[in-house]
């Protein structure tokens, strides 16, 4: 029996170190093959569709496909498949010239009707594409091939940001089911062959109008966040996203490398006292002082929070990002310690024995919800504010109680995309009080940002529009009803000998991973 | 059968339910600004502006039709998306059950055989490590010794990376099936290869075993002539009721792996709320439990001839 055993096991042994030698050699031939790139940029790629009429890669940038306009690393549109627009004077009707020569990458050609095709099926099947919203857009007609018109049923300048997110597919060959993963397109890259949850292969479409990519192939990899680090490790992948907590590990063979996001971590503060107002519980003793919201903004020391929470990742932010041609960008000034602590005092907030100020029997604390991976920055904000007597609990917790909680505490948002709608949603009055979604979670009420807002909105220029969004910020930032922390950067270990052109990387919107390869055609070996 | 599924499909529904994750959350992003009219779009489109109890209706309804509905997520029909990873599962799942129920047996006997001995210490020791350790964490170990430090296997995956469909051999699904089937096989052993060896030295105690030495047996003919079979009977309805645990244990490893089948899915449909991915998944699942341990309590009846007299009420 025990020898039975025996060589059972000594088989086993035998077979696993027959099969592992093979994969060595197998290991190596993927290497040498040096004019292709294996890349883990997160697992959310392979839990979607692929198919931008369903709401596949909304970012301005072009993978397989391409929009009507894109974003420059700058932050402002450019033509891509159009090479210029018009907007009338009522703001309702917007005309884009297409350029001409395009072909699709299956070897047909792109015209206007294209264009109204896949506007046509995201509005037949709005439900499906949780990305881009054109509820506003009245109707889209061809008015020749090269020439298409949008026309809006209201006034909406942000409709300028839809047609530099959706992606233009093939009316042709549009299949629904088939697009999920093998759509048409006229991007840079076609997908070559999609393995669910295990792996997409993408080669370079000989068909692209724009410059060819440097690299045959791209192979993006399916894996568990917890494995990366692992995975970077084995020295199977070119381009491995990581968290910032584990930025700073040896990684032989490759460089970790911080990308610039648009993305910033800001908490929401009540500003209104605790109240039933319009059926909905909303507002917050402590933080309607607009004396502890003024004195957290000016107080606490953003970069040491980084430090502590993000591994010095980041950059301390007290506004949107600069990259934003609709952000009003302030530069940081914080740390105030004493200036805030004589703001706090003078509201009649003094500090108790624990060290905690008091105001009229009332704590000077407040509860942040955070969802899980952002407790971390909380809990290092709160060891911060603790310094300015105010008593800040943070809770690790999930989207389900954070809508519940979200108008009667704080609560730490990320928000990062290059349209500006973040504002109408962050700031406007009209979306306090409406109850489901995540808009306007302190309750701001501000009829002079109302305004603004509206005024944005209803603007027919870009920098009609973005003037208003710039002074809605302006007025709205003078009531501190939201605490900006950090502009976050995205993080990635690279292969030494990569180059991943960080200078024509857009500025990552919402969601660590995928963005990367926002301009993949511009990678290469060195 | 029938009306377990029912139960089952009910039980999940109202877990689902309260899960602290809204369907409408998972499904437009937490931080999202689509407007109000597009969610109400989304709702109407997705049946989640229904009541509870009406939407597990409407699903029922599909179910009994055939139609297991659109995953949410993969925006596929469910029994699509199970049925191209089911396979994998299936060979994943068959491969570790039969090798953990013959090496736990093994292991078990060689154990039970000399309680006390270095032999016996060490497995006990090992056994109790891997029960209590979780899945996830021996796949993790497992990744890290075979796949990144000694480099022998690759990280995941069923397919080598970058390499087109029609250049993948066998000899590379088996290659990438053995990590993950290590993992699974590992985490399932535990069980069997205490019960066998508890179980025989029970047996070695008994009267008629005394009988069989008394007649001059050395251990070992004892062991393959009479007290494997008595043993050898739990421990097979042991390791059939075990496939539940088998379930859960490949869900993990799956995961770990990015092996591309059923178990890896669930826990994206769980991520994300995908309610009718989910519920498909669930039945087959309880398909597959109620199966399994059908089985065993008709094995009882074929095996072992007492039990068949009003026993077998299966």
């Amino acid at each position: 029996m025990k020898r039975a055993l025996c060589l059972f096991l000594l088989a086993v042994f035998a077979l696993a170190l027959l099969l592992g030698c093979g994969g060595d050699s197998e290991n190596a031939a993927t290497d040498s093959s040096a004019n292709s790139v294996i890349a883990y940029v997160g697992s959310n790629i392979f839990d979607s569709s692929l198919d931008p009429i369903k709401g596949s890669m909304p970012y301005g940038y072009s993978f397989v496909t391409n929009a009507l306009l894109r974003v420059t690393p700058e932050g402002s549109y450019v033509g891509d498949l159009a090479y210029s627009w018009t907007v009338s004077d009522d703001a309702l009707t917007y005309t884009f010239d297409l350029l001409p020569d395009i072909m699709f990458s299956d070897g047909s050609n792109f015209t206007a009707h294209d264009v109204v095709f896949t506007y046509q099926t995201v509005i037949e099947h709005q439900a499906e594409n949780e990305e881009v919203d054109l509820s506003r857009l009245a109707y889209v007609t061809a008015l020749s091939d090269q020439v298409v018109e949008f026309v809006l049923s209201e006034p909406y300048s942000p409709f300028l940001d839809v047609t530099a997110m959706q992606g233009i597919v093939s009316a042709d060959a549009y299949d629904s089911e088939a697009f999920d993963r093998y759509p048409i397109g006229t991007g840079p890259w076609v997908i070559a062959q999609y393995d669910p949850n295990q792996q997409i292969i993408v080669h370079r479409n000989h068909h692209y109008f724009g410059d060819a990519p440097h690299l045959d192939q791209v192979t993006l990899v399916a894996m568990d966040d917890t494995t990366a680090l692992a995975a970077a490790r084995s020295g199977q992948l070119d381009v491995v996203k990581v968290n910032p907590a584990y930025s700073f590990e040896d990684v032989a063979g490759m460089t970790m490398v911080p990308l610039q996001t648009m993305d910033v971590r800001l908490l929401s503060l009540p500003v209104l006292p605790l109240q039933e107002k319009e059926g909905m519980t909303v507002g917050n003793d402590v933080t309607a002082d607009p004396a502890v919201r003024k004195a957290l903004s000016i107080g606490i020391d953003r970069q040491t929070i980084i430090d502590n929470a993000l591994n010095g990742i980041g950059h301390p932010a007290a506004g949107f990002s600069a990259k934003l041609p609709w952000a009003d960008y302030i530069p940081v000034d914080d740390n105030r310690k004493d200036e805030a602590k004589e703001i706090l005092a003078a509201a009649g907030w003094i500090e108790n024995d624990d060290g905690i100020r008091e105001k009229d029997g009332l704590l000077c604390s407040f509860d942040v919800y955070a969802s899980e991976d952002r407790f971390a920055l909380v809990a290092a904000l709160a060891e911060d504010a603790a310094h300015l007597g105010i008593k800040i609990v943070p809770h690790s917790s999930n989207w389900g109680e954070i809508a519940e909680k979200m108008h009667t505490a704080s609560i730490i948002w990320g928000w990062g995309q290059q349209s500006p709608t973040v504002l109408y949603s962050l700031f406007s009055g009209e979306a306090a009080l409406t109850p489901g979604g995540w808009d306007n979670a302190p309750t701001y009420i501000n009829p002079a940002v109302d305004a603004k807002i509206n005024a944005a909105l209803d603007a027919r220029s870009q920098e009609e529009a973005n003037k208003n969004w710039i002074a809605a910020q302006e007025l709205a930032g003078k009531d501190f009803p939201y605490l900006y922390l950090v502009n976050i950067e995205h993080t990635y270990f690279v292969r030494d000998g990569l180059d991943i052109s960080p200078a024509t990387q857009v500025p990552h919107p919402h969601g660590h991973g995928v963005p990367v390869i926002s301009n993949m055609k511009d990678w290469k070996r060195n | 059968m029938l009306v377990l599924l029912l139960l089952v499909s009910v039980l999940a529904f109202m877990l689902i339910i309260n899960a602290p994750i809204d369907p409408l959350v998972a499904y437009i992003g937490p931080e999202s600004t689509l407007s109000t009219q597009a969610i109400a779009q989304v709702e109407e489109h997705w049946g989640l502006n229904q009541s509870p109890i009406a939407r597990y209706f409407i699903w029922m309804g599909n179910v009994l039709q055939g139609d297991f509905g659109m995953s949410m997520s993969f925006k596929r029909p469910v029994i699509n998306v199970i049925q191209e990873r089911i396979m994998y599962s299936f060979v994943l799942m068959g491969l570790a059950w039969t090798l953990s129920g013959v090496l736990g047996f093994a292991m078990g006997i060689a154990a039970g055989l000399r309680r006390g001995g270095l032999f016996d210490r060490s497995v006990k020791t090992f056994c109790l490590i891997v029960q209590s350790s979780p899945a996830f964490w021996i796949g993790l170990l497992v990744l890290s010794l075979f796949a990144v430090h000694l480099g022998w296997f690759p990280l995941g995956m069923a397919v080598p990376m970058g390499v087109p469909a029609a250049e993948v051999t066998m000899f590379h699904r088996i290659q990438h099936l053995i990590l993950p089937l290590m993992t699974l096989t590992i985490v399932s052993m535990g069980r069997i290869t205490m019960f066998t060896r508890q179980k025989l030295s029970e047996v070695m105690d008994s009267d008629f075993i005394t009988f069989a030495r008394a007649r001059g047996l050395t251990e070992g003919q004892i062991v393959r002539r009479h007290a494997w079979r008595s043993v050898a009977l739990p421990a097979l309805t042991l390791q059939f009721a075990s496939f539940a645990e088998l379930f859960g244990g490949m869900a993990l490893a799956e995961t770990v792996f990015s092996y591309p089948g059923i178990g890896a899915a669930t826990t994206a449909a769980a991520l994300n709320a995908d309610v009718p991915l989910l519920l498909g998944i669930v039945l087959i699942t309880a398909v597959f439990v109620f199966c399994g341990n059908l089985i065993a309590n008709l094995l009882y009846g074929v095996v072992d001839p007492r039990l068949r007299d009003g026993g077998s009420s299966a």
